[in-house]
């Protein structure tokens, strides 16, 4: 009896210490919204990590969504833009690339489903985390100082307008957040082109208040966390120039067809935020582990193979001198096979047999040339004759056996300057071309090793030079595309936009491509909101995209549709 | 004892009553430690080990009046009998009948107190240890076979424990919780899992298994329940007697996967040299010699492999374009030919000693064992599990009102970790090798076992492109050391005081402490394929995880009996439950070791991560009961219970839970007729039990990514509370002539508030939320028949029977149709959920099969469908493209295999391969969009399982075949290795001329447009209707050949067996092992491998012999 009252005596002892709301269990993993933005310092460390949410949206993986490295858009949108090649139904890259293409039909469990709510998800979150920041900011009134409240107004409108630029330049449709409709989960679909002034409208936010944000301690450079730098190094006029970077990205990138792109585009708008904008490249430092990534590398580099990425050869071709790209031109689709780019372009490996080129040297960084590197013929990977070619981009191999820890440049300065170029030229007269060409020739020329485009051209129709050695050669609509000629002025532009863009931001080709008409016919030109979010909105499922069908793009350039060169 | 008592009564015997006799079984072998009890006396006594008893009642309550003597013990029916109580000697002698289906037995699991079987008002399945037979590394697998339930050793890797659904899956979505019932041990609620238990310690399991029995353990008991008891003292004779046991043997694993061992790549005329790929030269313009090239890039210095020659025609790559439809893989490898299975797979040893004590001083009684366990798997490099356990059981009797049991457990296991499963990609840090993923991949000319002049094993002895990713699976096991410790500590304390007959009260208190540490190390110095270094992989990677875990039970139980004459009984219980669960996690991991061999954290330079979780979970329980029996044939039972848990979100902190149930045993009634039935006992109970959500679903946080940047993936709910299963069962338990049992259970339960995680629209910046969103209906019967046909002294024979049936489906859901499954590697979109659909449908693209598809053809091509048309069956029943006066045979004699149907000529618009298998298209809006088609279900149609146990003499043969008929498997290793043209239906050998398929009609076989689906059995990741097949099988699960030696040499009581396990499997599965799944992990949803259907790389379960010897004395 003895020790059943002990016992009894010891259970209610216990109970009665775990009595103080003993069902009222914190949870200490993870913070509510009042912990989050409990304090000036807390709100504002939250606000600052809301750009890598953006960022991840498009290139990053640092796991902000389950699922695996690269279920994101940027795998499909690096080859249906065929700024990358693979076949493999991973990641929907060979459905996305298949040529014709394919509708993106967004029918449940569709391939590439995951990615397309990934993005479309991680991108809303971003604005809508920078607006939930600014609404709980306009409640708590201050940060403490006008300066800091300024710095972190500017970085929250950054945030707001890239986050819903991204959506806008990916998707048909997206929802406008607003700190104004912060707690308002109904928000409607509105179109992209919208959804695009929303984000340049919140970009001229974040810059004119970024213009009246002070110095340290409180104002610029950011916080080295905020965007992500060894150091506290982004000053206030690098920031400012980024927001008119992404302006000007986005201003040009959001067209979806080349009448649009000619004609809805401001494009002295563009020119203008261009002359603003950066001057270098802006590189993030990345660090997985630390939530910044760049995941394709992931698998682009897995293998060794070339199963999962290789460079197009139609593109690429371009620069051959040789005369194989008009002889790989003018066989059958499917009798093609990869042939050696001889080419005086120093991105490119150089030689003339295979051997040599194995053996020219490989970029040991980003900044260094060559760009691509002829791959061992034991790492050649079968696929789509048109597209599959013998190079490989090089450029991030350093960055992919670092495990993707470094500098990684998410938007270069030759985007930037490019776009600027673009814009004089389709405002044409001699000083613009010249100025045009002036532009198109830093690259083509510091890295490219190529002469220099004629600054004294009065038309964009005068083409490079070089003469049968020129770069670009680009297949001839007058020989039925199975032949080249010497490029002009625009495929000039073109050429160094790709040289120089590939595998940087997001979508760089892709988005540049439906613009200029360069996408292969069919090739949808917006990703459809996906299906998830059409479900609990309680409306149709659509798809986009397709040959002949809505969506889909006209046929391209340079005989990128049945009939032309396939 | 018996000499004092004996002294004592012969001074005392002319006054005293002593009543003596024998108490002996229905074959007459006298039966020990059984219960011998005056009743109104309240005396009893235990017989000893010749079945003897005496009892000595004193003159002073000696009166010449009538009394009742009752005897009883386990496995038999009591029986009693009047004597008349006068002063002197008289024997009582009685014969016990065995009890062969127990319903006499008592249970303890779901009643308010122990109770007789045969008068509980719902489905109790009692195993005692004479039907385990077998011994198993842990309980549940020794579970399977003995019980109608679905309980599936989804992986053989040892320590690895079977997933339970012993009546369906209940939960949609068990992301983050679990589809397994509640587990208890000695009444200690299990912390989780059950494999650090010793299994020989095991005396009897108790299963209930829905809501209408489970009602007891209110929000915890919503799977059913699993009761074990381990052995104890209580019944052991005065003294101590030892037991030991000893088995010894191997394991390996039964069948092979079915590995090509035929190529398809180019050679030179002689079948020797293999065509080397130069660019502007003809095809075979130079050869090399495979087994030199292997050498070549494998035997460097350097950490990385070589480059191999390239192959202009390589099936190792993704292949595309002609090839596909030309190349017929039939030429055999040149030189030796290896079996990569039998390379990984190597017979291993299994080794298993108990010895045990058990014994009985005074009021003291006890039970103390010790194991050692080495089951070392059966693959190559790796050591298995090793467990050491040790259990000590003491009850003790204060007085005879006063009982103090307490258990105590402890173990210690380590396991070689992951090594061998895993995802297909296995990054750095990832501790799965998939060993057996590769091993799909490994041509017949790869040698996984040569080494190359520095003592390494090859790292690719596969040349081909694949051959890059697909690297030796061997390497990996041997060159990456991990292993998983884990210890267990379980104990309880449960005092009964019983201070009138009309009241027990108890009070118990219970504490399980698990505790497990991972360490991986991966040296610097590891190989990587090449051509070029591969920093993370060759510069080492370190790993540590540890977690800790410890529950506390209290419980405090009061029972109240009243009697209202000798007809009608009545109980009321009063129970109160605290618990509370607190855990723990610490990680950290990274890459780039700064030097070699160093096994230490600090040692790590780049990708370092870390990150530590905990979490507390309280719980705590009201109930209140009463139980009422009238004339021991209607029986009424009533309950009900409020639960409260930290689980539930704040605005939903309690909830109600309850049964009533009652039973009526016809076979009492006096006018029952059919004499040879002589139980006949009808139930129905209907009861609520819950599931509670997990720990994070009610709050309304921020997840912390990588950088503790915001995650917002899910919005937790302060509303959320438990899935609630309201169930009826309906049942029969019936016996024959004394002899035969049968037991019939019908179980309807509707999981109503399912837990799921709710989309949101994207402009919450939140994905889901969780919710209590839908509905599942179970449906499921359930048979068991014990079939004891011949019972002599000499000879016996005794079949057992289970079967059961069971239908999930989704009656409500107040989500959008979605996809769900695992989460692994294209195994998290595997079923389709919606209003109507049978839980875990496998959805998936469809091949065009048999004439009976035609109409699935658009118009007109549905019109020229069939024998003799355009499209036509070829010899494995799928419907394929032939063209107007051809047939599937003539591919390779009328030169048709490269023919192509164009797009504009074809059904959907989609262009056609001749010959080729045709994916069923014309889904939504595009009818060029492949449709999404039910392929079949994951879970079984039903279930059974026949045990046979025949007796003669000293010799024992005992067999158990277990089957699952009917349900499907998504064989995606067999599927996945169709990229690289490994799986052995790709080998043309045998073929004719007719038959013959090129390796395209087994990959893709694409026009231009290289667009996936379009002939090809491979076709894409996803399941389709080829890789989804029915995976019915039957195994001999259980064999035992025992020989009872008795003494050697008056010395114990020897038995010598011989075991077998999983011995033999009957099936047409295509894969490795058809009881096969995926464990879901943290994010899977359907969260148990028992749904999960997946043969994603996973290891087979083990056959093992061996040959144990034991004795006791």
């Amino acid at each position: 009896m003895r020790a059943f009252l002990y016992a009894l005596v010891g259970a209610l002892a216990l109970d009665v210490g775990a009595c103080t709301n003993p069902l009222a269990v914190d949870n200490t993993n993870n913070p509510d919204r009042n912990s989050a933005f409990r304090t000036a310092t807390d709100l504002e460390t939250f606000l600052g990590s809301t750009y890598a949410i953006a960022h991840s949206g498009t290139l990053g993986d640092a796991k902000v969504l389950s699922g695996g490295a690269n279920d994101g858009l940027q795998p499909q949108l690096i080859t249906m833009g065929m700024e990358s090649v693979s076949g493999l139904a991973n990641f929907a890259m060979g459905p996305r690339s298949a040529i014709p293409r394919n509708q993106i039909d967004n029918s449940i469990n569709g391939q590439g489903s995951i990615g397309n709510l990934r993005d479309f998800f991680v991108e809303h979150s971003a604005a809508r985390l920078a607006s939930l920041a600014l609404a709980r900011l306009k409640v708590l009134g201050s940060l403490g100082t006008v300066t800091r409240d300024r710095r972190a107004r500017a970085f929250g409108k950054f945030v707001e307008g890239v986050g819903l630029g991204n959506l806008a330049l990916a998707y048909d449709s997206a929802a406008v957040l607003t700190e104004d409709n912060a707690n308002d989960a109904t928000v409607p679909l509105a179109r992209y082109d919208s959804v695009m002034r929303a984000a340049l409208f919140d970009l001229d936010s974040a810059a004119t208040i970024a213009g009246m944000v002070g110095t340290a301690p409180d104002g610029f450079p950011l916080p080295a966390t905020w965007i992500n730098q060894a150091t506290a190094s982004i000053t206030q006029a690098q920031f400012i120039q980024l927001v008119h970077s992404y302006k000007a990205r986005f201003l040009a990138g959001v067209a979806r067809s080349p009448a649009d792109r000619a004609n809805n585009v401001n494009w002295a708008q563009v020119i203008a935020e261009a002359n603003l904008g950066i001057t270098s490249d802006f590189n993030i430092l990345m660090s997985p582990t630390n939530g910044w990534d760049v995941s394709w590398p992931v698998q682009h580099y897995a293998t060794g193979s070339a199963s999962w990425h290789q460079m197009s050869q139609f593109f690429m071709g371009m620069a051959d001198t040789s005369g194989g790209y008009d002889t790989w031109l003018l066989l059958a689709p499917a009798s093609r096979a990869p042939f050696l780019v001889v080419t005086p372009d120093k991105r490119f490996p150089q030689g003339t047999n295979r051997g040599a080129q194995n053996n020219d040297s490989q970029p040991a960084s980003f900044a260094s040339t060559r760009y691509f590197r002829n791959r061992p013929p034991s790492s050649d990977a079968a696929g789509d004759p048109l597209q599959i070619s013998m190079y490989d981009f090089r450029r991030s191999f350093g960055f992919f056996s670092s495990s993707r820890n470094g500098p990684y440049p998410v938007m270069t300065a030759a985007e930037i300057h490019l776009l600027n170029a673009e814009g004089l030229l389709r405002q044409g007269g001699a000083a613009n071309i010249d100025s045009a060409a002036k532009l198109i020739n830093i690259s083509r020329v510091a890295k490219g090793g190529l002469p220099p485009v004629d600054i004294t051209a009065t038309d964009t129709s005068a083409v490079v030079p070089g003469g049968n050695a020129c770069v670009p050669r680009v297949p001839d609509a007058a020989q039925g595309y199975r032949r080249t000629k010497c490029g002009n002025m625009w495929d000039a532009l073109k050429w160094e936009y790709r040289m120089e863009t590939a595998f940087t931001g997001y979508g760089m080709w892709f988005f540049a491509a439906r613009g200029w008409g360069d996408l292969p016919e069919g090739t949808a030109v917006s990703w459809p909101a996906p299906y998830q979010e059409l479900q609990v909105r309680q409306v149709p499922i659509y798809g986009l995209g397709g040959v002949g069908l809505p969506g889909g793009s006209g046929r391209g350039n340079y005989g990128l549709f049945a009939g032309g060169v396939y | 004892m018996l000499a004092s008592l004996l002294a004592a009564a012969g001074q005392a015997w002319a006054q005293d009553a002593v009543v003596h006799g024998k108490v002996t079984d229905d074959r007459g072998d006298a039966l020990s430690v059984a219960n011998v009890q005056l009743v109104e006396l309240n005396v009893a006594v235990l017989t000893g080990t010749n079945g003897q008893y005496t009892i000595l009642v004193p003159a002073a309550r000696v009166s010449g009046q009538t009394v009742t003597m009752r005897v009883r013990t386990i496995g038999h029916k009591p029986t009693s009998r009047p004597i008349v109580l006068s002063a002197g000697e008289q024997t009582q002698d009685f014969s016990l009948v065995t009890d062969v289906n127990q319903l006499e037995a008592v249970v303890v699991t779901g009643v308010q107190e122990a109770t007789e079987r045969i008068k509980v008002p719902f489905s109790v399945t009692t195993i005692d240890a004479s039907k385990l037979q077998v011994p198993a590394a842990d309980p549940l697998t020794l579970l399977q076979g003995k019980l109608p339930a679905n309980i599936v050793s989804a992986s053989g890797r040892p320590g690895a424990q079977p997933a339970v659904l012993l009546r369906g899956p209940t939960s949609l979505n068990a992301q983050g919780r679990s589809q397994d019932p509640l587990y208890i041990v000695d009444g200690v609620i299990i912390n989780g899992a059950l494999p650090d238990l010793n299994p020989s310690d095991i005396e009897s399991v108790e299963v209930v298994k829905g809501a209408a029995a489970a009602s007891l353990y209110g929000a915890r008991g919503g799977n059913g329940v699993i009761n074990i008891t381990t052995k104890s003292g209580r019944r052991a004779a005065e003294g101590v007697q030892f037991s030991v046991r000893t088995e010894a043997g191997l394991s390996d694993i039964e069948r092979d996967f079915g590995i090509a061992q035929r190529t398809a790549l180019l050679m030179n005329e002689n079948n020797t040299q293999f065509c080397q790929a130069e660019t502007g030269q003809p095809l075979c313009a130079r050869t090399f010699d495979y087994t030199f090239w292997q050498q070549v890039i494998n035997n460097q210095a350097s950490d990385w492999a070589g480059t191999p020659p390239s192959m202009p025609i390589d099936p190792g790559a993704t292949l595309s374009g002609g090839p596909l439809r030309q190349r017929f893989q039939i030429d055999p490898w040149p030189g030796q030919v290896y079996n990569a299975v039998r390379q990984v797979v190597t017979q291993h040893p299994y080794t298993q000693n108990d010895v045990d004590m058990t014994g009985a001083f005074g009021g003291t009684r006890f039970y103390a064992s010790g194991s050692n366990l080495t089951d070392q798997g059966a693959i190559r490099f790796l050591q298995g599990l090793q467990r050491n356990s040790f259990r000590a059981n003491v009850d003790q009797a204060i007085g005879s009102d006063l009982n103090i049991a307490v258990r105590t457990f402890y173990s210690r296991s380590s396991q070689d970790g992951l090594n061998q499963e895993g995802g297909a990609q296995p990054t750095p840090g990832d501790a799965g090798g998939g060993a057996f993923f590769r091993l799909t991949r490994a041509p017949g000319i790869a040698n996984l076992l040569q080494y190359d002049t520095l003592g390494r094993l090859f790292i690719r002895p596969n040349l081909q492109q694949g051959g890059a990713q697909n690297y030796n699976p061997l390497y990996y096991l041997a060159n990456v050391h991990r292993t998983d410790l884990t210890k267990r500590f379980i104990g309880g304390v449960t005092t009964q005081y019983t201070p009138a007959s009309w009241v027990q009260l108890e009070a118990n208190f219970s504490y399980d402490l698990r505790s497990t540490g991972a360490s991986q190390f991966r040296d610097k110095g590891f190989r990587s394929t090449g051509p070029n270094p591969d920093a993370p992989t060759n510069l080492g990677n370190i790993l540590r995880n540890s977690t800790s875990s410890e529950e506390f039970n209290t419980g405090l139980n009061a029972t109240f009996r009243h009697n209202f004459g000798s007809d009608f009984q009545t109980r009321y219980s009063l129970r109160y439950s605290y618990a509370q669960r607190d855990s723990n996690l610490v990680f950290g991991q990274g890459d780039f070791l700064a030097f070699r061999g160093i096994d230490a954290l600090t040692n790590v330079t780049q990708d370092k991560v870390d990150s530590s979780w905990a979490q507390s979970i309280r719980q705590i329980g009201l109930f209140g009961g009463a139980n009422f029996t009238y004339k021991d044939r209607y029986i009424l039972d009533a309950l009900v219970r409020r639960d409260g848990s930290s689980l539930f979100g704040p605005g939903h902190r309690w909830a109600n839970f309850g049964r009533v149930s009652g039973a009526w045993r016809l076979g009492l009634e006096p006018w029952w007729f059919l004499r040879q039935v002589t139980e006949f006992k009808l139930r129905a109970s209907y009861g609520t039990a819950g599931s509670s959500p997990g720990f994070s679903s009610q709050y309304e946080t921020f997840g912390i990514g990588p950088g503790g940047i915001p995650q917002a993936n899910f919005l937790g709910n302060r509303n959320l509370g438990p899935e609630v299963s309201h169930e009826i069962e309906l049942g029969a338990d019936i016996e024959l002539l004394g002899r035969f049992g049968l037991t019939a259970t019908y179980a309807r339960s509707r999981i109503s508030d399912q837990i799921l995680p709710v989309p949101l629209i994207a402009a919450s910046g939140y994905q889901r939320q969780w919710q209590n969103a839908g509905e599942l209906l179970n449906k499921t019967w359930e048979l068991t028949l014990n079939l004891p046909f011949v019972q002599t002294r000499d000879f016996s024979w005794t079949m057992g029977v289970s079967y059961d049936r069971n239908r999930s489906v989704i009656t409500k859901l107040d989500v959008p149709p979605y996809l769900y499954g695992a989460s692994l590697q294209a195994t998290d979109q595997i079923f389709y959920a919606q209003e109507g659909e049978r839980y875990a449908e496998f959805y998936g693209r469809k091949f065009l099969t048999g004439y009976g598809d035609c109409g699935l053809l658009p118009a007109p091509f549905s019109a020229d469908c069939g024998a003799g048309k355009a499209f036509q069956t070829n010899d494995q029943g799928f419907l394929v493209w032939v063209g107007a006066g051809n047939d599937p045979t003539m591919g390779i004699t009328h030169n048709l295999w490269q023919a192509q149907l164009p797009g504009s000529q074809a059904p959907w618009g989609v262009a056609m391969n001749w010959g080729m298998p045709i994916i069923l298209r014309g889904d939504g809006a595009n009818q060029q969009t492949a449709k999404q088609v039910p392929l079949g279900n994951a879970l079984p149609d039903f279930r059974f399982a026949i045990t046979q146990t025949v007796t003669y003499k000293r010799l024992t043969l005992y067999a158990l075949l277990d089957a699952a008929i009917g349900q499907s498997v998504w064989d995606q290793g067999f599927h996945w290795a169709h990229l690289d043209f490994l799986s052995k239906d790709v080998d043309q050998t045998g073929a004719t001329v007719e038959s013959a398929k090129p390796i395209g009609y087994y990959y893709r076989a694409a026009p231009p447009d290289n667009a996936a689906g379009i002939g090809g059995l491979y076709d894409i990741l996803a399941p389709n209707s080829f890789s989804v097949e029915k995976a019915s099988y039957a195994k001999l699960r259980e064999a035992l050949v025992s020989y009872h030696i008795g003494p050697i040499r008056g010395v114990g009581d020897w038995q010598l067996s011989i075991v077998g396990r999983n011995l033999v499997t009957f099936t047409n599965y295509r894969g490795f092992d058809p009881e096969v799944g995926v464990a879901s992990g943290p994010s899977g949803q359907a969260n148990s491998a028992a749904i999960n259907a997946v043969d994603a790389f996973t290891f087979p379960n083990l056959r093992t012999f061996t040959i144990g010897v034991s004795t006791r004395f």
